[in-house]
């Protein structure tokens, strides 16, 4: 997918469509890399900023993923998930950072870019649809659509890609 | 007797158990010897002489220092020095004073030694007067097997302590040294680049200090004292101690940030508590691992600084059929050990609703955003009728008309009420 993977070092804006959608199950396998390492890399932190439900331990292991790795971060506010993102981006202590906000300033989503750019770590902001009109610095942006019917399947659209070409490609979750 | 074997001091005060306060009073003028001092039982300081041997001459002019120092302060020890622990507390409740430099010595001397001194239980001492036996040679002599099957192996191995067949460690004790400062301001203020600035003065001090002392702190607790004489506290704790005080910098910015104060302040009072032992820096082999640590720790830090204590956690599984116990927070992320654990219960969701959902029903079929087609199922749980919160679930994996799966289940000990537990994806 994408030609190469998910990009590092610039941000990734993911749009999903309100309530339940299936933005972990796309990321879970780049999770499951990064939390237990493999031959190149060392295990590593990823953090979960303000996710909508809570994250359920025996499904993300299930996933794979290993769960002496991960953070959970509850916040107050909608502000506070940008501001903490922008505080794990610049510590440099995670490889992978997902954020769930809502509205977000052109100002703050710049930072977070400029902030990117600067470390070669994999960060996704998942925001909703309907900010899709709104610009946005981002490197990457994506829409999840969700496929009715029997097939375990979404499709990613890519609509703003900095290094290759837009298109959709449909991906087949486990 | 090579020179890096140790030597232990024992000095017994047969006036009876001390107040521990008192106790600790004496362990930390006792420090002044050597780092390596504990306390056993409130009655008797056991020091680890041997890397003191040289700077005081001797252990006859360490324990002639440690007699004077002791009768100062109205104690009249009994002072033992023999290369294990025990020997030495053994021979100093027995009255006994000596130096003994080599095991077989310690061995000798120990030997006609009343079990009396052991310290040990009533019931243990009168067995062993029922078997006649008085002396700790007599104790030796007794088949090894036979002695743990009828004392415990903890008794058996106290002895082989005693006599330096094992060998024993003891955790030093920690003399705890506080930290406080104070600082006036020049005028009245509520303005937080006044009180930061102010507190950065204090902090440089305490940051001195710990450099001297090769000391780190954890916590600090910072008091805004008002005109009226009343004062407002700050608590601040890091995940790791700090050897420099430039880790609590940002972190009272964003708390006194947020801190709304009911008046001007006119005096900064800063305290900590120090511990001994630096902090571990990224100089070793591991090096890379432990510099990715603190920065970790760091962003925690500054996490829990705005979003409150409980805002970060990490996750772990639990040995638990029922689902929604099938997990729990950690607290302390960074203080869980790395394994590993790949052991999957089954087919499970990644989101779980805090308190399943009760889902409309429509010709019998669950709904939720339309009917839904169950793909996968039933798995059924059934338990905990042991501790009176028992489940009887048949789950399965759905389909909403939007292509979201769900995790729900039907409970079978109502009438077949379907719910919603948790959402794949």
């Amino acid at each position: 997918m994408l030609g190469g993977g998910w990009p590092t070092g610039g941000l990734t804006e993911l749009l999903i469509e309100a309530g339940a959608s299936a933005e972990l199950g796309l990321l879970s396998p780049v999770l499951t890399r990064l939390t237990c390492g493999d031959a190149t890399v060392d295990p590593a932190w990823v953090m979960l900023i303000a996710p909508p439900w809570i994250p359920y331990a025996p499904g993300l292991c299930w996933q794979g993923l290993a769960l002496s790795r991960v953070l959970v971060i509850d916040v107050r506010q909608a502000a506070d998930a940008l501001w903490a993102m922008e505080a794990a981006l610049g510590s440099g202590a995670c490889a992978g950072i997902i954020a769930w906000a809502g509205t977000a300033g052109r100002v703050a989503l710049q930072r977070l870019h400029l902030l990117a750019g600067k470390r070669p770590v994999w960060s996704v902001l998942i925001r909703a649809a309907r900010f899709r009109r709104e610009r946005s610095p981002a490197m990457l942006r994506l829409q999840l659509h969700l496929q009715p019917g029997m097939q375990a399947a979404v499709c990613v659209e890519i609509f703003k890609n900095r290094l290759r070409a837009a298109g959709t490609v449909r991906v087949v979750l486990p | 007797m090579s020179s890096s074997s140790p030597l232990w001091l024992c000095a017994w005060l047969p006036a009876g158990p001390l107040e521990a306060i008192v106790m600790e009073q004496l362990a930390g003028w006792a420090a002044g010897f050597t780092p390596g001092v504990s306390i056993e039982a409130d009655q008797a300081l056991l020091l680890e002489i041997r890397g003191s041997l040289q700077l005081f001459g001797g252990p006859e002019r360490i324990q002639t220092l440690l007699r004077q120092g002791l009768h100062a302060c109205g104690h009249e020890p009994v002072i033992s020095c023999t290369p294990t622990v025990r020997g030495s507390l053994w021979l100093a409740r027995a009255g006994i004073e000596c130096t003994l430099l080599t095991r077989d010595e310690l061995r000798h001397r120990l030997l006609p030694v009343s079990v009396e001194h052991l310290g040990w239980p009533a019931a243990t001492m009168k067995m062993l007067a029922q078997m006649g036996i008085r002396t700790l040679g007599e104790c030796v002599r007794l088949p090894r097997q036979g002695f743990a099957r009828r004392f415990g192996p903890a008794r058996l191995h106290e002895l082989d302590q005693g006599f330096g067949r094992s060998p024993e460690l003891r955790r030093p004790h920690v003399v705890p040294e506080h930290f406080a400062d104070t600082l006036e301001l020049p005028v009245e203020t509520t303005c937080v680049d006044a009180l930061l600035a102010g507190f950065q003065r204090l902090l440089s001090r305490l940051g001195e200090r710990l450099k001297s002392r090769q000391a780190s702190a954890e916590t600090l607790q910072c008091d805004l004292r008002h005109p009226d004489g009343s004062h407002t506290e700050l608590h601040i704790r890091l995940c790791r101690p700090a050897a420099s005080a430039a880790a609590f910098t940002e972190l009272l910015r964003l708390r006194l940030g947020a801190l709304v104060l009911p008046a001007p302040v006119t005096l900064l009072v800063l305290k900590a508590r120090l511990s001994t032992g630096q902090e571990a820096t990224g100089s070793d082999l591991l090096g890379r691992e432990l510099q990715a640590d603190s920065d970790l720790s760091g962003l925690l830090e500054r996490l829990r600084a705005r979003l409150g204590r409980h805002a970060v956690r990490g996750l772990a599984l639990v040995d638990e059929y029922r689902p929604e116990r099938a997990w729990r927070p950690v607290s302390n992320p960074l203080g869980t050990n790395r394994r590993v654990s790949r052991q999957a219960p089954g087919c499970r969701p990644v989101w779980i609703l805090p308190v399943p959902q009760l889902l409309q029903r429509a010709a019998g079929q669950p709904v939720h955003d339309g009917a839904l087609c169950l793909e996968r199922g039933p798995e059924r749980i059934e338990t905990g009728w042991w501790d009176g919160d028992d489940i009887r679930r048949d789950y399965y994996v759905a389909r909403n008309r939007r292509g979201v799966r769900l995790w729900v289940y039907q409970d079978l000990r109502s009438v077949a009420n379907w719910y919603l537990h948790g959402i794949f994806g």
